[in-house]
């Protein structure tokens, strides 16, 4: 479903759909703690990006009569081997299990965990929150640079309306205006400034 | 606490599931041209992983949950990278007004 959908929109809620699947199944596996984690930072968080990604970028490509490329042979080819394959390691493989079926699997309980988690594992745990803050400045200058451009366009685009409704002689005590001033709260005086120019005219 | 299910759950069975999912994101991955699509079937891949991982841990060592904390690891480098990914994609958008991965050229020799 997450694949074959029409709508990327659609295939996003699969997608949320799918993985309380995965998070149904963790409880199954007695992992509760992590069937939380699952459903707050997938569906929570993870979802929730990716919807309002696709509502910033809206294109046509989702919606047009060919969403899929000319692979569509080959891969499906290479899944299909690549599933064969893992079926037979996982079937034939002799794997060391403790327990026999998943009723008489072993509870996890929290405080196990956490335990576990900030002794043994403190200093992975510590470079994750380091990883987490890098994505997160990484993340937010990649998305405001191009802003800023955006904004610097549009501004000079409104100077330059602005030249030629009023006449050039304006429009360039506006720009002057603008370099003396500097660049921040531009926006606040371009009102402010048009309004002295007027009545010095 | 026991559950009793009418039948038994094993091992196979989530491993089986895991390679299913597996398959289903390599498909979409090779496929799809849109880049949100793309990062979708990511999504799918890294939860077969993580069925497979938390199978493991808790059929074979479920003392030492080895596996659960490389889980939570997992969980946590997923999401920095659909937060990373997400923000190329709308940088790329705006700076070329499409996200169709086949225009995507820029870096092709």
């Amino acid at each position: 479903m997450v694949i074959a959908g029409k709508h990327i929109l659609h295939s996003a809620f699969y997608l949320a759909a799918t993985l309380l699947c995965v998070a149904m199944y963790f409880i199954l596996l007695r992992a509760e703690y992590l069937a939380a984690v699952q459903i707050l930072v997938y569906i929570g968080s993870i979802v929730v990006l990716i919807l309002f990604a696709l509502m910033l970028t809206r294109t046509k490509v989702g919606e047009g009569t060919n969403i899929t490329n000319n692979q569509k042979i080959f891969a499906a080819l290479i899944s299909i081997i690549l599933f064969v394959s893992l079926a037979l390691v996982f079937l034939y493989a002799k794997i060391e299990i403790v327990a026999d079926s998943a009723s008489t699997l072993k509870v996890i309980s929290i405080k196990e965990f956490s335990s576990i988690l900030f002794s043994k594992y403190a200093l992975p745990f510590e470079i994750a929150s380091v990883l987490l803050l890098a994505a997160l400045v990484g993340s937010v200058v990649l998305a405001m640079k191009e802003k800023k451009q955006e904004e610097e366009e549009v501004e000079r685009e409104e100077i330059l309306e602005e030249r030629s409704n009023q006449g050039s002689k304006v429009g360039q005590d506006l720009q002057t205006g603008k370099e003396v001033r500097g660049d921040s709260s531009i926006k606040d005086n371009l009102a402010d400034s048009k309004n002295v120019k007027k009545g010095d005219e | 606490m026991q559950v009793q299910l009418g039948f038994d759950l094993k091992l196979v069975y989530f491993l089986i599931i895991s390679a299913i999912l597996f398959a289903i994101g390599i498909y979409g991955v090779l496929t799809r041209r849109h880049l949100v699509h793309v990062l979708l079937s990511i999504e799918l891949i890294l939860n077969a992983v993580l069925i497979n991982l938390i199978a493991f841990s808790s059929f074979s060592t479920p003392d030492k949950m080895t596996g659960q904390m490389f889980a939570v690891f997992v969980i946590v480098v997923a999401a920095c990278e659909v937060g990373v990914g997400l923000a190329i994609i709308l940088s790329i958008y705006r700076k070329r007004k499409s996200i169709d991965i086949n225009n995507m050229n820029i870096l092709k020799w």
